[in-house]
Parts: structure tokens; sequence; C-alpha cells
């Protein structure tokens, strides 16, 4: 636990601010646009059932089949209407305070937390070799395993106190957003928070993913920007690879997709910044993205620790 | 491969186990030896200088026996335990080139830093260790505003917080004003005389000879002398003669040059003389017996500069000084 305090001190670090400030910012960013966005639909949905064609419009006679006709487009209408509905009512669970965990544990457990983790971790593992710094702490801590482990512990922490500071930005600036963009939909307590807590105890997993590939990027380049870049180039190429039916069951992309159930539902509301369509296979199971992403994160973990513990310490 | 002469000098025997022993430890980068069969022990208790032009395998010999590097062949062994030691870390403070801290912490925030990542240490180590080293007025300040005297001051500090046995230290008056160099070695010899080992490594070669009691030479990753200062230093001499730096008035000058022409004798500054004689018992006799009396003798160690320059090679032409080993 002392280790893991020492590793916890270092992250005190102006890169660590900066970080926060932008998670802030761009998820602020997000949170606007689609308060906007659900203020949009739920206007059109007002629209769309309030306006009725009449016969002549149609080109008709009145009579039955006009009558006929003007039942359909009505029964369309109000179809699309109840859509448009749930949509604006399960985006205005997300847009309020309780449910804004589902935004901030999606965008961290998507290519936002994958850029910020895997920064922080090339400061805070990479830069103990570029910094020089490395030969200090294992004259004082010669088992190297321990040192990692902390370092893994410490990126966990900070990835999901990132997006604890994310909820609660959110749940500060909800309010004012709520009062500009009115949806003027119940919002279900309970329900809401469940969803929340149920996607941040998810997107934990995701973090310790993203932790454990920031982790062996630096064991393997021993620099801060080259454990950023080349943890970041692995992310982005897995983005690319599953768009090919034949490896996409294979890449941390359909993994999280699978365990984070991207794009499922929730359509008015971007909670995520991350590839959601594999078509032509199917959306991965939940538990498809459960064993992917543990088998990820164990196999990143054990690589970085082979590589760490066998090599010289020449810096 | 070291001679059985240096091998035999190499090793102290005794019953004590020795603070460090190292045994035909060798270490590859290439082709090139950084550290070619290197045998040595170092004595409990002894303040030992480790010597060596660039490039003759110093600092990785220092990593090889902190566990930061992992040998090609041999075995080296610190306060009993063979390396890699994670145990007996605790016990051993070491500083290694230039130390390096994050510079967005303070000092003090620095060193408790490295003490959490280690066992825990005692109540007020860290303030101890900081005002040992001068540090105390400033360990509230950023590291990234420290001069390189005072970053290492404050590597120092990391190394004398566990108050250990066994002090490593890899070129520690780096960057040091002569006033901290004098400190440093001041501290060095006490913590020697209080019964620290003290492995240092180090150009300065006044200085190694003002505060070790024995001294290793390596070139080339192989030990290629060792003993004390004062054989070392009859050993450059070739002619069991040592540097004596004399110090007269200066209206004394002329007269002393002329009272110590038997010997090698050349002016070394206002009212200084550098004499090549066999002790400064030889120079003091030569110029009492000329009714001269010197306001300083003192041995200056020049002639471990003659043992390590006749002992070494210069660093061959385009090689980097150790740099395989700082990678």
């Amino acid at each position: 636990m002392r280790l893991l305090a020492a590793e916890l001190r270092k992250l005190r670090r102006p890169l660590a601010v900066w970080t926060v400030l932008a998670v802030v910012v761009l998820i602020g960013l997000f949170a606007w646009g689609s308060s906007k966005q659900a203020s949009n639909q739920l206007r059109f949905k007002r629209i769309i059932t309030s306006k009725v064609p009449t016969c002549g419009e149609l080109g008709l006679q009145p009579g039955a089949a006009c009558d006929k006709r003007l039942e359909l487009i009505r029964k369309n209408g109000e179809r699309a209407a109840a859509e448009q509905l749930a949509d604006v009512r399960a985006s205005a669970q997300v847009l309020s305070p309780l449910g804004a965990g589902r935004l901030a544990a999606g965008m961290m457990a998507s290519l936002m937390g994958a850029v910020v983790l895997l920064l922080l971790a090339g400061g805070h593992v990479g830069q103990e070799w570029s910094g020089r710094t490395l030969k200090q702490i294992l004259v004082q801590e010669g088992r190297r395993w321990r040192i990692l482990a902390a370092k893994f512990a410490s990126l966990w922490i900070a990835g999901m106190a990132l997006i604890a500071i994310a909820w609660l930005a959110l749940a500060a600036i909800l309010p004012v957003l709520n009062a500009a963009y009115p949806l003027h939909m119940p919002i279900h307590a309970g329900s809401a928070l469940a969803g929340s807590l149920g996607d941040v105890a998810r997107a934990s997993l995701v973090v310790a993913a993203f932790a454990a590939l920031g982790l062996l990027a630096a064991a393997i380049t021993r620099n801060t920007l080259g454990a950023f870049f080349l943890a970041f180039a692995f992310v982005i190429a897995t983005m690319i690879l599953a768009g090919f039916p034949r490896v996409a069951r294979f890449t941390l992309a359909y993994w999280v997709a699978g365990w984070m159930r991207f794009g499922q539902g929730l359509a008015s509301v971007q909670t995520h910044i991350w590839r959601d369509d594999f078509y032509p296979l199917p959306f991965p199971h939940t538990s498809v993205g459960l064993i992917g992403l543990v088998a990820f994160g164990a196999l990143c973990a054990v690589l970085a620790w082979l590589r760490f513990e066998r090599s010289d310490v020449k810096v | 491969m070291a001679t059985t002469e240096t091998r035999a000098a190499a090793v102290v025997g005794g019953g004590e186990t020795p603070a460090i022993r190292i045994e035909g430890l060798t270490k590859r980068f290439g082709n090139r030896a950084a550290v070619d069969d290197l045998t040595l022990e170092v004595r409990r208790g002894e303040v030992f200088g480790f010597l060596g032009p660039n490039g003759a395998g110093k600092t990785t010999t220092i990593r090889l026996l902190l566990g930061l590097m992992r040998p090609d062949a041999g075995t080296s062994c610190v306060l009993g335990a063979q390396v890699p030691a994670p145990a007996t870390l605790p016990n051993i403070g070491a500083m290694i080139e230039e130390p390096a801290f994050y510079p967005w912490l303070s000092g003090a925030a620095n060193l408790r830093v490295l003490a959490e990542t280690g066992p825990r240490i005692a109540a007020g180590a860290v303030d101890e260790a900081l005002a040992m080293t001068g540090l105390a007025d400033v360990a509230g300040r950023k590291v990234r505003g420290y001069s390189q005297g005072m970053r290492q001051r404050l590597g120092l500090a990391a190394a004398l917080m566990r108050r250990p046995g066994l002090l490593i230290l890899d070129e520690p008056a780096n960057g040091l004003d002569p006033a901290g160099i004098r400190e440093f070695r001041d501290r060095f010899r006490s913590l020697g005389d209080a019964g620290v080992t003290v492995f240092i490594s180090s150009h300065l070669l006044g200085e190694v000879a003002r505060i070790c009691d024995r001294v290793g030479i390596v070139d080339r990753g192989r030990l290629v002398a060792v003993g004390t200062v004062d054989e070392l230093s009859r050993r450059g001499g070739a002619a069991g003669t040592t540097q004596v730096r004399v110090t007269v008035r200066p209206e004394d000058l002329e007269p002393a040059v002329r009272l110590l022409e038997r010997f090698a004798v050349r002016p070394d500054g206002p009212g200084s003389l550098m004499v090549k004689a066999a002790s400064g018992r030889d120079v003091n006799e030569a110029l009492a017996r000329g009714g001269i009396f010197a306001e300083g003798i003192a041995a200056d160690g020049a002639g471990l500069e003659e043992a390590f320059l006749a002992l070494t090679h210069a660093p061959e032409e385009g090689a980097k000084p150790d740099a395989a080993a700082r990678g």
C-alpha cells in the first residue's frame, strides 16, 4: 500500500491536471451537444404528430380511400413519434445528474479514455526511463513486479477517478443544460443511478485493459512519447481491423463494444467514441467482451512484466 | 584477464563476510566487455575508491552490484547476499551518476516518494537526511528549480535516509563546488569512521587519495590494481617516490628550491612547490637542514595519479564513456 501511495503521489503532476481539465471540457461539450440534439428530437416529434396532411394535399378525393391513407399516415406518425419519445426519454435519463455516469463511463471506456490513460501511462511509466528516475526506484525496491503492479494499480485508480470527476462535472453542468434545453421528461432516479453504476462497473474492466496496454507500451519503448504513440497506434489499428469480418472477433474494439454494449439503445445520446457496428458480424455478446478483455489485459500485464523483469536498467 | 597477483590482492580474506564480494563478474554489450572477469572484495567499514578512466566499466559494475543489470558471467554479493538481493537493498544507500528526480515534486516530496517505495524508514529520517546534506532550507522547493549541485546533494540525502551499512556512490562530487566537494569528502570519511562501508567511484584522484582506505583501479572492465593509496602511489612513482606539495613563505621560495634540488622539484603556484620524494619526511628534513620551515607539507596524491595513468589506457577514440552502460 505504501508503494501504491508513492505512485499515486507521483501522479499529482501537471500532466494529470491538464488531463483532468481536458476530460471535463470534452465531456461537457458532449453533454451540451447531446442536450441540444435531444431537444431537437423533441421538437421533431411534435412536428410529426401535429402535422397530418389533407386529402387535397395528398391529391386524393375525400372519401374512403383518402381516409384509409390518412389513417396510415397518422399511425406511421404516431409510431415515429413514440420512437422519438422513447429516445428522448432515454436521453433525459442519461442527461440527468444521476444518469450522467453512463456518459462518463462510456467516454472513459472508449477512445477518450484510451487517449487519456495512454498519455498518463506514457508520463507515469515511460518517463521513469526517459527521466532516468527508474534507477532511483529500483535501488529502494528491487522486486520489479511490485513496482509494475503499483504502476498498474495507480493508473487504474487514476482512470476510475477520472470517471468520477467527469460524472461530478456533468452533475454540475447538466442542470444548466437541462434548463437551456428542457426535455420535460420524468427522471426515474433509481434506474438512472443503477444504469450509471452498472456502466461504471463495466468501464472499470476496460480502464484496466487500457492501463495494462499503456504499461506494456512503456515497458517496450521505455520512454514517454514512444509509449503513448505505440499504444495509441495499437488502439487505432484495432478499430480499423474490427471493420474486417475475418479478424474483427479478435480485436480489442470488438471486445470493448461487446462488454460495454456500445450502440445498444440510447440512439440519440453519444455515450462513447468507439466502433459499435461490426456488420455482417452480429453485435458481440457481453460474455465475449468479458473474456476478450480479461485475456487481453492479462496478456499485456504478463508481457510487460517479462520485459521489465529481464531488462537491464541503463538510464 | 586480471593477473593472479591482482586477484590475490583484491580478495581480502579474513573471517568476516566482506561488504562487497565480486567474483569473475562479466558484462558484455555486443562484442564489447564493459566488465571483464572482475574479482574484488571490499571489507566492511572501509572507504574504498573505485577508479578508472571513462568507459572503464565503473558504472556498469555499480549497476550490476545493485541488481539493475544482469551479469553475463560471475557473481557478486553485497552484505553477504548474492545479487540480485532485494532484501538487502534497504541497507544499501546508492547514488548512481547524476541522480534524477521528479521535477514537479519538492525535494522533500521526492525523498518521501522514495522512502515509501521501499521498506518503512524511521520517523524524521527524511528531514534528518535533508538537514545532513544542507538542503533543509530548500526542501519545499520544486526540484525543477534545483542546481546540479543541489540535485547531487538530494541524491546523497536519498542514499543516506535509510542509514545504510553500505554506501555505493558513483561520481558523487559531480557538479559540486569546491566547498561542496570538501563537505562531501568529510561526510564520507566520517561515515567510514563510523563503520559504514563506502564504495566510491570517482575521477577526482586527489579526493579519493584523501579519504579512501584502499583503492581499486579498473581499465577496460578489468581490475588492474588494488591496494592502499600509499601502495599504489609508490607503484606510480616507479622509483618509490611520491608527490609532496610544499608551501613556504614567498621569500623562502628560491632557497627552498635550491635545498630540494636533489629531488625533482617544480613551482606549483605562489609559495608552493611540488616535489617528487620518497616521503614528506625527506622533504621536511632537507628544508629544516637549510633553516627553512615549511608552512605546509602534504602528500598530494599525484603519485596515485601517475599510478592511475601508468596502469590505465586513455579511452578509445570515438568511444563514449560508459556509453552502453548509460543507455
